[in-house]
């Protein structure tokens, strides 16, 4: 069974081949009371009131502190290149979006299903202990009706950063610029949250950042660069 | 265990710096070096083969390589070098493997797409989103 929601702006889509009704309601839910919270374009989220300084971070929720902490750690990891507190405002967006993925991966392990697949604006989970191999594509950011490549594999997390979908919104928070080296990074690995803010951060920093690999043993990055060259560099591990 | 298929084209075939230019089978691991076998044909046999080490200015690498049908479906690191090393490496070894190769997600039976973000009105044109409608029950 699939189905998709458009949630926090993107489509998520989520397959879990044994799933029922109420499973797909309880893992959308999850991502509505992710979006809920720590959406900046929602007045009511948790941190827009941060935002305006109606709430202090001392009053915030358990979820608030822990996602604010990590994104101060991040930033401090990355060398400002995941930056937060961009134009001195909180804006999380580019952690969550991979921790309501993270969320609601944990949660249908914890319910017992042993095969699915959340791809939430084309950063996924997927996830199989049953032997069934899963086949996920990678977009040619020249041609996007197109793949590149395709894994196959049991599990793994999977994020493509690029500008190819929504122009330049990405920049070096470092020099103002718009980063030119790469057309699209894809990192994949354990983690959708290392793989999500990595992609990204890879794909600010140009090519230096491929360098970020050497911290994050048994990730891996392919990458089309602005010749069109099409690289990759696999983990030892 | 991750598989990634690039394609029967995957490797130049003027590519010898960055991939190993001498290939044996890790099922022979003594067969001579006199017979080198250039890695940019698609027709070789099913198995898992592995390459001697070799040396770069920054240590030794080995790497394995495993064919599928006649193609080059995975690639390993077996080696590296230290991570300092390896900081020196990066870059050159990520050689280029592969100059437009492009399939249909259809004809590989895809079952989801990892992309750039995507907006809802991008969606309704995109891959993920024929998918979806192909797998909806």
């Amino acid at each position: 069974m699939r189905n998709v929601q458009t949630i926090m702006g993107i489509p998520i889509s989520i397959d879990i081949p044994k799933g029922n009704d109420k499973i797909f309601v309880e893992s959308f839910a999850i991502f509505s009371e992710i979006d809920n919270r720590f959406s900046t374009y929602k007045k009511d989220s948790e941190v827009s009131n941060f935002n305006k300084g109606t709430i202090s971070l001392k009053d915030c929720s358990d979820n608030f502190k822990t996602i604010y902490a990590k994104c101060l750690q991040l930033k401090k990891e990355t060398n400002g290149y995941f930056d937060a507190f961009y134009n001195k405002k909180y804006d999380p967006s580019g952690y969550v979006k991979g921790y309501a993925i993270d969320q609601v991966a944990n949660f249908l392990i914890q319910k017992g299903y042993n095969e699915f697949l959340i791809n939430a604006g084309g950063d996924i989970i997927a996830y199989s202990n049953s032997g069934k191999a899963w086949k996920i594509g990678i977009t040619n950011p020249n041609d996007t009706k197109k793949i590149l490549a395709h894994l196959e594999v049991d599990s793994i997390a999977i994020a493509t950063s690029g500008t190819y979908e929504r122009g330049d919104h990405i920049i070096d928070p470092i020099t103002d610029k718009k980063p030119v080296f790469f057309k699209s990074v894809t990192i994949f690995g354990p983690s959708i949250l290392i793989a999500d803010v990595y992609a990204t951060v890879i794909f600010a920093m140009g090519e230096k950042g491929l360098e970020l690999l050497l911290k994050l043993p048994g990730y891996n990055c392919i990458y089309v660069d602005r010749n069109n060259e099409l690289k990759q560099l696999l983990s030892s591990k | 265990m991750i598989v990634i298929y690039y394609g029967p084209t995957a490797f130049k075939s003027d590519d010898t710096q960055n991939t190993p230019s001498t290939i044996t089978s890790n099922t022979n691991p003594s067969s001579q070096p006199s017979t080198p076998s250039p890695i940019q044909s698609p027709s070789y046999k099913d198995g898992t083969y592995t390459g001697k080490d070799f040396q770069n200015p920054y240590g030794d690498v080995q790497i394995s390589i495993v064919i599928s049908s006649g193609k080059i479906t995975a690639v390993n690191l077996l080696n590296m070098p230290s991570a300092e090393q390896r900081s020196k490496y990066l870059t050159s070894m990520a050689g280029p493997l592969l100059k437009s190769q492009t399939i249909s997600a259809q004809s590989a039976q895809i079952d989801g797409v990892s992309g750039a973000t995507y907006t809802s009105q991008s969606y309704q044109q995109s891959l993920q989103s024929a998918l979806d409608q192909a797998k909806a029950v």
